[in-house]
């Protein structure tokens, strides 16, 4: 038996080549029979690596588009956060539109000499707030600025396009006020703590809480009977004047919207 | 050589069994089956058959459309009759009958095998088959039987009563 195997092997071997050899004498159509079986042989592998090249190119196609879907994702997510934020700004031009409709009701005789602008940066320990309006608008140094509640302070520093105010509670500034209630004239300096101290007011002056303090035009910078200040503590001192603690009237930490009154009279007196 | 030009014109006898005019059924005696036969049936032989595919591959050169199914179907019927033989431990005529009719059915069988995947297979029944069976046994028989008379011992026995 293990004679006959090697002998079998040896002749099925033989056989083989000599079919091959037969295979490759006959032609059907175009093309020899062997050719045909090789052919034949190959279409698996042929079909399988155009499978697998397909597949391939599919899976790069899908990977690229997951990757081309994952950036659009992307990209609307950032156009949404995008348009919300846009929204929101919106939201605050809308209100900040109608604080400045706010000014103008409180203040109609300042509606038609006045700029509107935008609060862009304020630092309210140092008293000092940048706004949207600038020399090339006709904002001048000094111009009194506004907001809903009332005086937010003056320009003192211009760029063509931005203007630097100074607000009422910087220790520098200073405004004269009057009473409403007593009409005595005083002098709000800014205290550098986000009050005002009221200066030079008599001790005869009947002054309560909450008493509103007005912009009394004496200093020649402010218009009077703008809204300044409202009285927050009074006491007795030993000198000839009241010690008087007032809070501005206008919400200087929240202030989206100023009015810059570039057409005040008194501005365009002086030099 | 003498074998090898005995084998020749055997080929050349089949070749002229088929020639026009001839009977169809005649065809089916393969003469060159006695040079497959005739060395197993005295010493079967272990190992391809190299002798009968160059009898299968001469059989293809002149009887066949390609060249190389006669080298198939010629060495696998040697193989089958050097099975056979050496099996069978009979020598008689009717031994060379039967391995000469074995040889002619594997060799048909696998002929038809061979050209069938080339498209090149002539119809094959089961008469055919028996008839070509018959006619090579019969031809081997008769191969067999003449060589069992030993001849020359004859001759050389008759003419030495003559010379006495």
């Amino acid at each position: 038996m293990t004679a006959v195997r090697p002998v079998l092997l040896r002749s099925l071997l033989v056989w083989l080549l000599l079919e091959l050899i037969a295979a490759a004498q006959v032609r059907h159509a175009e093309e020899t029979v062997l050719a045909s079986w090789a052919r034949a042989a190959l279409a698996p592998v042929a079909s399988t690596a155009e499978w697998l090249t397909t597949t391939a190119v599919d899976l790069r196609e899908g990977l690229r588009d997951t990757s081309r879907l994952a950036a659009e994702v992307g990209r609307l997510r950032t156009e949404l956060a995008d348009a919300e934020i846009r929204i929101r700004l919106l939201e605050e031009d809308r209100t900040a539109l109608r604080d400045a409709l706010d000014i103008a009701a409180a203040m109609p005789e300042l509606d038609t000499s006045s700029v509107v602008a935008r609060v862009t940066w304020r630092d309210l320990a140092e008293g000092i707030m940048e706004v949207s309006a600038g020399r090339l608008d006709g904002v001048m140094r000094d111009t009194v600025v506004v907001a809903p509640g009332g005086v937010v302070g003056r320009v003192i520093r211009i760029s063509p396009h931005a203007s630097r105010v100074e607000l009422v509670t910087r220790p520098t500034a200073a405004v004269a006020v009057r009473a409403t209630a007593g009409g005595a004239d005083a002098l709000a300096v800014g205290a550098g703590d986000g009050t005002l101290r009221i200066d030079y007011l008599p001790r005869r002056s009947e002054l309560l809480r909450g008493t509103e303090l007005l912009t009394s035009g004496a200093d020649g910078i402010y218009p009077p009977g703008l809204p300044v200040a409202r009285v927050e503590a009074v006491r007795e001192s030993a000198g000839a004047f009241l010690e008087v603690t007032a809070t501005p009237s206008a919400v200087l930490a929240d202030a989206r919207v100023v009015r810059l009154l570039t057409g005040w009279p008194g501005r365009s007196e002086r030099p | 050589m003498t074998v090898a030009v005995l084998v020749v014109l055997t080929l050349v006898a089949q070749r002229a069994l088929g020639a026009p005019g001839m009977p169809p059924w005649l065809t089916g005696l393969l003469l060159p089956m006695v040079w497959v036969v005739a060395p197993r049936i005295r010493t079967p032989i272990s190992g391809f058959p190299v002798a009968a595919l160059a009898l299968g591959l001469g059989w293809d050169l002149l009887l066949e459309p390609v060249i190389g199914t006669g080298g198939i179907a010629w060495s696998a019927a040697a193989l089958a009759v050097g099975a056979a033989a050496a099996v069978v431990a009979d020598r008689s005529p009717a031994a060379w009958f039967g391995l000469g009719a074995l040889g002619a059915l594997v060799m048909l069988a696998m002929r038809h095998l061979a050209l069938l995947p080339l498209g090149l297979a002539p119809p094959l029944n089961a008469l055919v088959l028996v008839q070509s069976a018959l006619l090579t046994g019969a031809w081997a028989g008769l191969v067999g039987w003449v060589l069992g008379l030993d001849l020359p011992v004859r001759w050389r026995r008759y003419r030495a009563r003559r010379l006495h």
